[in-house]
């Protein structure tokens, strides 16, 4: 396989060819250093890849849940998450080719009700759409969805596997239990990836990732400024980072990109319209249209400072003084940190409690649970959410929708829905003081 | 809804696990909606190796503990022996009516063996095994059942309805064999009750044991115990079900699918079912076209000069 075998393929292609045309486009506004960092990363991203394609390196595939520092500190090896290149359709390209992705991942027997997620990572995995790994990596969190996708993943590819088990508490001991398995989870790379792992690399990438867990901290305080001046839409961005680019230098690059803009706009004071409520979008983005987010701050001057995907817990940083401490604090960030295993592998207690510290702290009116209709373990929880906020008496606007699948709930009802939320409760509850 | 009608409440305590979104999502309205004193909790690796055994060995020990504490009771290594062999006695009943199940013309049916198996997880063990003594003592004189249509396997998830078993076998075919998790796939062998740890051999038994899609990284043992299931029980086709909204198993009908696909081991017949509620006329319509499906395979394998 080389490079042009992948660029041919006509889901890679459009990738390609966007790609260029959006660097172009958001470059239009030289102050726009987030989203203009970010396509550089993934630009940056795509060129590695297809540079281990051309070079014949090892390639290995993980589902969402798990970060690649350990992978990028093998050297030569590819890491690539499987519900990547459907996620790029959304956001890049068009998002008819990662419905073909749900829609065939379903015609090869996923049912319907699954996640999209996990079928937009089946269906590009069914077209052999990721050059063929030498092994895979599954990890339960944050869901079931994602237990369904691993083993999915592990029968497609049909090389080695390895399991990562993420317990239920929210403890030292599940820190260290994941942490033993990092562990074996280093001997199974070294054995199907013919390479050894070099712990001065995984310091090194430990170190990246600890800059951009840092600056990630730093770009979400500015975030928390009355009124927000840096787009709702990049809200979620640090999902993203975690999962691509974390423990390289892009992925200090787009935080910074993303801190500085932020910095610069709220010391500029640049507003472009005027912000009257300040929401947590306490679920999954809306990935399909993510300039839905524009037409909020506009018609609405509704903002999202942080959202669940954004947020990014304090739960220290990895200590690199030695291999095991840099695989503890490794398996801390997946477990304690990752947004949505944080909040959903355990009990609802923590996805309340992160909710009510966010409200706080970034200054919000509301919360928006845009509910997507395949996430159980947020749907199972929401009538204890529902009471929580009623006692803390924070309005709550619950709709249902796909973030992968603008078919199951069309964009005019969303926008109805938020209008309404906003226009009949929020900003009358807000005058009324 | 029966928790938050106050249905449970005269529970003195409930055990939960994480072998699912929503049973973990449920062990939270149990906690928070009940007066149950008592909440149990284990957290189940999700994957069945040996490295990973001693963290649901712990998981046992603590909820041991909990229990202790709680019920101001001991169990110690001779009451975990006893246990144990309380259970093997209603494991050694349903080994022995899974065995008439399999036979040229079975014992009883798979809609009458589930709720056997269900009875086994319900029943204070003395009540069931005398039960089932009772049974199987009559079952031997029992005229076999015909399958005219076909013999079959089940498998799939939580099913606690016979009835249910009971629309698939109308159509004259016969569920002769199951993995469902309440049915033969939670019957384990006997577990030796005189080893030194016994507690670690009964963990033993069930962690290793034929898993549930909750296990990651199973499907090869899975697959391979359902086709010697296949096999063994010298079955025509299999009937794969879900509950709607299973995750796990979601990704299993997947990966059956596509190994049928290479390897095309059986024929397969795929439903999906809400939990409560038996349509049974669409599993009638659904199994009646599959069974006819491998009469016509039968014939045209035994019009080719081929076995039936």
């Amino acid at each position: 396989m080389n490079r042009y075998d992948v660029i041919n393929m006509p889901e890679w292609r459009e990738i390609f060819q966007n790609l260029p045309v959006l660097r172009h486009f958001f470059t239009g506004d030289p102050d726009s250093h987030g989203i203009i960092e970010l396509t550089r990363g993934i630009s940056i991203y795509l060129e590695k890849m297809l540079h281990h394609v051309d070079s014949g390196h090892p390639f290995v595939w993980f589902n969402l849940g798990f970060n690649p520092e350990l992978i990028f500190a093998l050297g030569d090896v590819c890491p690539i998450t499987i519900e990547s290149l459907g996620v790029m359709h959304n956001l890049l390209g068009d998002i008819d080719t990662s419905l073909d992705f749900i829609d065939s991942a379903e015609a090869a027997g996923l049912p319907a009700d699954c996640c999209s997620a996990d079928k937009i990572g089946v269906g590009a995995m069914q077209r052999g759409l990721f050059p063929p790994p030498a092994c895979t990596i599954g990890i339960n969190t944050p869901c079931d969805a994602q237990v369904a996708a691993t083993q999915v993943m592990a029968e497609i590819s049909q090389v080695p596997f390895f399991a990562i088990d993420v317990p239920y508490y929210h403890n030292d001991e599940t820190v260290r239990h994941v942490a033993m398995q990092l562990k074996e989870l280093v001997a199974f790379l070294e054995e199907h990836t013919g390479r050894r792992m070099n712990y001065d690399r995984l310091r090194e990438t430990c170190k990246l990732s600890n800059t951009t867990t840092e600056t990630l901290w730093e770009w979400l305080e500015w975030r928390k400024q009355v009124p927000l001046t840096q787009s709702s839409k990049l809200a979620a961005m640090t999902l993203i980072i975690q999962i691509l680019f974390t423990g390289t230098q892009e992925g200090v690059d787009i935080a910074k990109g993303l801190l500085r803009e932020a910095r610069e706009r709220t010391e500029r004071g640049e507003r472009f319209f005027e912000e009257r409520v300040r929401a947590v979008w306490y679920q999954d983005p809306m990935w399909t249209d993510i300039q839905m987010y524009d037409w909020f701050e506009r018609e609405l001057g509704l903002t999202v400072p942080v959202d669940i995907f954004g947020f990014y817990a304090n739960e220290g940083l990895i200590d690199t003084a030695t291999p095991e401490t840099m695989l503890y604090g490794l398996a801390r960030k997946m477990v304690a940190c990752h947004p949505m295993a944080r909040q959903f592998r355990g009990d609802m207690d923590m996805y309340i409690r992160d909710f009510m510290h966010l409200v706080e702290g970034w200054n919000a009116d509301c919360c928006i649970f845009a509910g997507h209709i395949a996430c159980k373990h947020a749907w199972g929880g929401i009538g204890l959410f529902r009471e929580a906020l009623r006692r803390a008496d924070i309005p709550l606007l619950v709709f249902e929708f796909d973030m992968f699948d603008p078919r199951i709930t069309p964009y005019d009802d969303i926008y109805f829905e938020v209008e309404r939320f906003v226009n009949e409760i929020v900003l009358p509850r807000k005058q009324r003081g | 809804s029966m928790v938050l009608d106050g249905k449970y409440d005269f529970l003195d305590g409930e055990i939960s696990a994480n072998t699912c979104d929503h049973v973990r999502r449920a062990f939270d309205v149990f906690k928070k909606k009940t007066a149950i004193p008592f909440h149990g909790f284990l957290s189940v690796p999700r994957n069945p190796r040996e490295s990973l055994f001693g963290y649901y060995l712990n998981e046992l020990k603590n909820l041991i503990a909990g229990f202790e504490e709680h019920f101001n009771i001991k169990i110690d290594d001779e009451k975990m022996r006893e246990a144990i062999r309380t259970a093997n006695e209603i494991r050694t009943r349903l080994i022995a009516v899974n065995k008439m199940r399999l036979e040229d013309r079975p014992k009883l049916s798979g809609a009458e063996s589930l709720a056997v198996h269900i009875a086994a997880q319900v029943l204070p063990p003395a009540v069931f095994t005398d039960l089932a003594d009772r049974l199987i003592e009559k079952l031997k004189d029992r005229p076999g059942l015909e399958s005219p249509r076909g013999r079959l396997v089940l498998v799939g998830a939580e099913l606690d309805e016979p009835k249910y078993v009971e629309a698939i076998e109308s159509q004259g075919a016969l569920v002769v064999a199951d993995l469902l998790c309440f049915g033969a796939r939670s019957v384990l062998d006997p577990v030796d009750p005189d080893t030194t740890d016994p507690l670690a051999a009964v963990a033993r038994a069930y962690f290793f044991r034929p898993s549930c899609a909750r296990m990651i990284g199973d499907f090869p043992n899975r697959w391979t115990t359902l086709t010697q299931l296949v096999d063994t029980a010298r079955a025509d086709g299999v009937v794969f079900e879900r509950l709607i909204f299973c995750d796990p198993w979601g990704g299993e009908i997947h990966n059956i699918m596509l190994r049928l696909k290479k390897e095309a081991a059986f024929p397969l017949l795929s439903l999906e079912r809400e939990y409560g509620i038996v349509p049974t006329g669409q599993v009638k319509t659904r199994v009646q076209a599959f069974v006819e499906k491998l009469e016509i395979a039968r014939a045209q394998k035994a019009a080719s000069g081929g076995p039936e």
